[in-house]
């Protein structure tokens, strides 16, 4: 069984990523947008270790510059002007910006998604998704089932057919094209003769009749529930403050809405302006970076509490 | 399902409510949400409908079947470089089987093969591409089989292949990456992916050319000895 966030009930899973997902695209902050950032690579290298800080450098922070670099040479709105393109397009600080943006969006997105892989495996997918559509989920699951094992057939198959002097090695490409068509003939002569019997034998055992209930091995705990009631919390504080958190990057950067009262700083140098960040707004901040570290707060509690019984 | 029939009607209701939402609000990425809820919006009519279809269990095992075939058999084409290979078998499968069953496999060989590749922000855009690819090369050729010959399914199979699926896809990028519309950026993004599609379709092509026929009548003989989905449709 595994411990921490992995060990959850997957409705909490499932419903986590959602509302990370979610909320990660909608706010611009730069606050949320680094708590996004952090929070998904550090439990992305909590779930991968070495593997994800590479993940990062050689894939991630490229796409980062080259997303900013594209927003940059293709978007010309603003008014600071950093410097004139060759084709005579103005390259502005706030078209930087605005890209450096999508791009930390995008890299948080991805990130989040590489850690929903580690943690929603298929089976934990299949029982919410099997509740609620409980044919496609058999499908589903039949076909997830059936891919490794036709692999295993197709090296079956290309073996035989090395044998007898068809190699998928040799030959031109359209004589390559169609001997894998030959191999993959034979693998659908072969898989839909037994599916049929499968689903012979799935007959005889009585698939179909009323009063079918589907077994899950994962049952809802009282921690589930609560953790379950602190997402929904978490999210309808960030829902309401999302407004408050609202930021423009065209044509000039403001940072917070309007506010009545509270200090505005003026950066004249780069036409920036940065309103004070209304209470609301900070309330809801500290909710999605509560909502954000969630995972690993869940995972750091196991590895003390291990510690501390050692 | 007890409610299906309605929460479909609902599901279809909401879908032009979502796009006016969409064009109304000022949220961040509110094209690509707008986007990703019509398209899970449709597919839930789809999920509901494979519900209430009550299939008997050989069809169900055989659906699964050839999702499975359509995402392995990449595996068959790894001495041909940079081919892709489940769009093609998609279209063939979906010629044979019709275009309701044809769909299904393609949205959900899509979805399997990403809980292999890896999941994202593009799995509601490639299960419906692939299963609109799929669908649309069904209504063509399905059941047209007496009269018809391989090169016509190939062609049309390729250009769908090309710009069905390729734009999609590409629009996900589109509306994952651009700030803020400017058509020059969207362009560039498009075409960038032009090469790539252009290789996809004519992969996809060849494929269908070569192996087509071949394929069509293994599929269309287990369909008609066994009376799955009506019988090929003959």
């Amino acid at each position: 069984m595994k411990s921490g966030f992995r060990g959850c009930h997957p409705a909490v899973n499932i419903s986590f990523f959602i509302s990370v997902l979610v909320f990660g695209m909608l706010l611009r902050h730069p606050v949320t947008l680094v708590i996004a950032v952090f929070a998904s690579l550090a439990y992305y290298i909590r779930l991968s270790g070495r593997y994800a800080a590479r993940t990062f450098f050689r894939f991630l922070l490229p796409m980062l510059i080259i997303v900013t670099a594209l927003n940059l040479l293709t978007n010309h709105y603003g008014v600071t002007e950093l410097f004139i393109l060759p084709s005579g397009n103005r390259a502005t600080l706030e078209s930087a910006a605005a890209g450096l943006v999508t791009g930390i969006m995008m890299v948080s997105t991805i990130l989040w998604f590489f850690c929903w892989n580690e943690v929603v495996t298929e089976d934990k997918f299949m029982s919410v998704f099997g509740r609620i559509f409980p044919v496609p989920a058999l499908i589903i699951m039949m076909a997830l089932r059936f891919v490794p094992l036709y692999r295993r057939r197709l090296h079956e198959i290309s073996d035989a057919q090395t044998g007898i002097g068809r190699s998928r090695r040799t030959g031109n490409i359209f004589e390559r094209i169609r001997r894998a068509g030959s191999i993959i003939q034979i693998l659908i002569n072969w898989s839909l003769e037994s599916a049929v019997e499968t689903s012979d034998s799935m007959r005889s055992r009585g698939y179909g009749l009323r009063g079918r209930t589907g077994y899950s091995r994962y049952r809802m705990t009282g921690f589930d529930a609560a953790a379950l009631i602190f997402i929904a919390a978490a999210d309808i504080m960030i829902a309401l403050g999302v407004s408050a958190l609202g930021c423009l990057y065209n044509p000039r950067i403001i940072i917070n809405p309007d506010v009545s009262s509270g200090t505005v700083y003026l950066i004249s140098g780069v036409n920036a302006t940065v309103n004070p960040l209304s209470a609301l707004g900070a309330a809801a901040a500290a909710a999605y970076a509560v909502l954000c570290f969630m995972p690993l707060i869940m995972d750091l509690k196991e590895g003390v509490k291990w510690r501390s019984l050692k | 399902m007890r409610y299906g029939k309605v929460i479909s009607i609902i599901c279809i209701a909401l879908i032009p409510v979502v796009i006016v939402a969409g064009f109304f609000t000022k949220w961040e990425r509110q094209y690509y949400y707008t986007a990703a809820a019509v398209l899970l919006l449709s597919l839930i009519p789809f999920l509901i409908s494979l519900e209430r279809r009550r299939l008997k269990a050989r069809e169900l095992v055989t659906l699964a079947s050839l999702t499975a075939i359509a995402v392995a058999s990449r595996a068959a084409f790894y001495a041909v470089p940079q081919v892709k290979p489940m769009c093609a078998l998609l279209i063939i499968i979906a010629v044979s089987i019709g275009p309701q069953f044809g769909f299904t496999v393609g949205a959900l060989a899509a979805l399997v093969s990403n809980f292999i590749f890896g999941q994202g922000a593009w799995t509601p855009f490639q299960m419906f591409a692939a299963g609109l690819t799929a669908a649309i090369c069904a209504v063509c050729f399905y059941g047209k089989r007496r009269n018809g010959r391989i090169l016509p399914v190939a062609i049309v199979g390729g250009l769908v292949t090309f710009a069905v699926y390729g734009f999609i896809v590409d629009t996900c990028a589109v509306l994952m990456m651009a700030e803020s519309f400017t058509l020059s950026g969207m362009l560039s993004v498009y075409a960038s992916g032009i090469p790539f599609n252009l290789i996809h379709g004519g992969t996809s092509f060849l494929i269908i050319l070569l192996l087509g026929s071949v394929m069509r009548d293994t599929i269309e003989r287990v369909i008609i000895k066994y009376d799955l989905f009506g019988g090929a449709g003959i």
